[in-house]
């Protein structure tokens, strides 16, 4: 295949930033996204011209590193992938690509593609955690009960690789699924259950201080998310929220 | 006082403060400023019918409306704060939501991923805005006027023809039906979202999203009714 890429290019946080047009060609359908990337940065460097910075590590779609807007969405036109796992065959020869970094106030840009996404891990840092007695008496997790629903319900919120395709997504870069989703699996579980009060009143509050935006329900980080967290979580989180605040 | 008395009370108007002040209060406060315009889009729009079937009746109910004093200086007060309520915060989560991305995507495929309506409610909400303007201009300023300026007599039977000689104007009839249509709209996402938004996500959920649809179509298109029913037999 034959494509024309449009990629942001900025030099640095400060400078000001264009999109800049590359040809590439003989891209196999079989290559992933990230791999097409490598081969185009390859191209670059024998013409002389600085690579392209884009964040990428396990390729498998597991770590959440990747981080590409692909055409107007984030990881690209596929469902449920992370940008390493879409593949070249979604595109055809000819296309026009455009290619640029997640956006958002809370996730200023480092390099061309790559961007700053520690506001997740300071929310994180507030709350999204189990305070474990670690006396050597603590009694194992395998022998409490736990409601078969409950524990699927928070593992399906724990998939989340925290990527940003949510905040990337949204309209009002809202970072709701992510926080939700850290909220919501501990919640369901009686070990999280001790600190929910703090927890959800602390990491919402970071997320507040972080800069994101409101979320107005659009769905728009539902279907994006490449681990397919549900806005459930949400609404549960804005449960837990209410009665933290209402509790005191 | 004991200090830890004291430190729960703190805590407490801390809480209370951040759910005012929150990205989830706020929304929290939309979605329950928007329930309440719901209910009380229901009762105008089941006086509103009433006249295409009953002049007396339309009458009868709309001079109670209009001279009970619990109507008319504790529920329309109320009905006021929360329309203001609800747009001003609406003006104000925009502008913030903005400002969390101030460098725009140069392509952004919103389309691929949530309907238009839910990414276009400031748009909506501006044009039944602008509609409440012209909606105040023909009936509130007017009533307010005749009772409390001018201060005429009561006449408990004058509703149904100033109501109906408004519908006479077409051009007040086209604008009323467009911006019914953006009502529609507004409340196509706006009324099943506000019970995202307060935390009921669950095995209701789906009927509560059917009966909002249902609901988005069926008012919006009475009121429309209603405005063509009055409009043709003023001819």
């Amino acid at each position: 295949m034959n494509l024309t890429l449009k990629v942001w290019r900025q030099a640095n946080a400060e400078a000001k930033g264009i999109m800049e047009t590359y040809p590439i060609a003989d891209v196999s359908p079989d290559m992933s996204f990230l791999e097409m990337m490598d081969v185009l940065n390859e191209q670059l460097m024998g013409q002389g011209v600085d690579p392209i910075a884009f964040d990428h590590d396990c390729r498998e779609g597991i770590c959440g590193m990747c981080s590409m807007f692909i055409n107007g969405e984030a990881h690209g036109p596929d469902r449920l992938v992370t940008t390493c796992q879409l593949h070249m065959r979604k595109f055809k020869d000819g296309d026009t690509i455009t290619i640029e970094p997640f956006r958002a106030q809370a996730f200023p840009v480092i390099k061309d593609l790559t961007v700053d996404r520690s506001a997740f891990d300071r929310v994180q840092q507030a709350g999204g955690f189990v305070s474990v007695n670690t006396s050597g008496n603590t009694q194992d997790a395998n022998s409490i009960p736990i409601d078969k629903h409950d524990a699927d319900k928070a593992f399906d919120a724990a998939t989340c690789i925290g990527c940003g395709a949510c905040v990337a997504s949204c309209k009002n870069a809202s970072a709701m699924l992510f926080v939700s989703a850290k909220v919501s699996q501990y919640a369901l579980l009686p070990q999280g259950k001790v600190e929910a009060t703090d927890r959800v009143m602390n990491m919402v509050k970071q997320m507040d201080e972080e800069g994101f935006g409101n979320c107005t329900n659009t769905g728009a980080c539902e279907v994006e998310c490449p681990k397919g967290i549900s806005l459930e979580n949400i609404a549960r989180m804005n449960r837990e929220y209410l009665y933290a605040s209402l509790k005191g | 006082m004991p200090l830890k008395v004291y430190t729960l009370i703190l805590h407490h108007k801390l809480n209370s403060m951040s759910l005012i002040s929150s990205t989830i209060g706020r929304k929290v406060a939309m979605a329950l400023s928007g329930l309440f315009l719901v209910i009380f889009l229901t009762q105008h729009f089941t006086i509103n019918f009433i006249s295409v079937f009953s002049e007396d009746t339309f009458n009868e109910i709309s001079h109670f409306m209009g001279n009970n004093p619990l109507v008319q200086f504790l529920l329309q007060p109320i009905l006021i704060f929360g329309v203001i309520f609800h747009f001003t915060m609406g003006f104000v989560l925009e502008i913030q939501n903005r400002k969390s991305r101030a460098v725009q995507y140069k392509v952004y495929k919103g389309s691929a991923n949530a309907p238009w309506v839910s990414r276009n409610m400031i748009w909506s909400g501006a044009v039944v805005l602008s509609f409440l303007g012209l909606h105040f201009y023909d009936f509130w300023f007017p009533e307010m006027n005749y009772k409390y300026v001018e201060v005429l007599p009561l006449d408990p039977n004058r509703y149904y023809e100033e109501m109906t000689h408004k519908f006479h104007d077409f051009l007040r009839v086209v604008l009323y039906v467009i911006s019914f249509g953006f009502l529609a709209l507004h409340l196509f996402h706006g009324f099943a979202s506000s019970f995202q938004s307060v935390g009921v996500n669950n095995k209701y959920s789906a009927s509560i999203k059917k009966f909002a649809i249902a609901f988005s179509v069926v008012i919006p298109l009475g009121f429309i009714f209603i405005a063509l029913f009055h409009h043709i037999n003023s001819l």
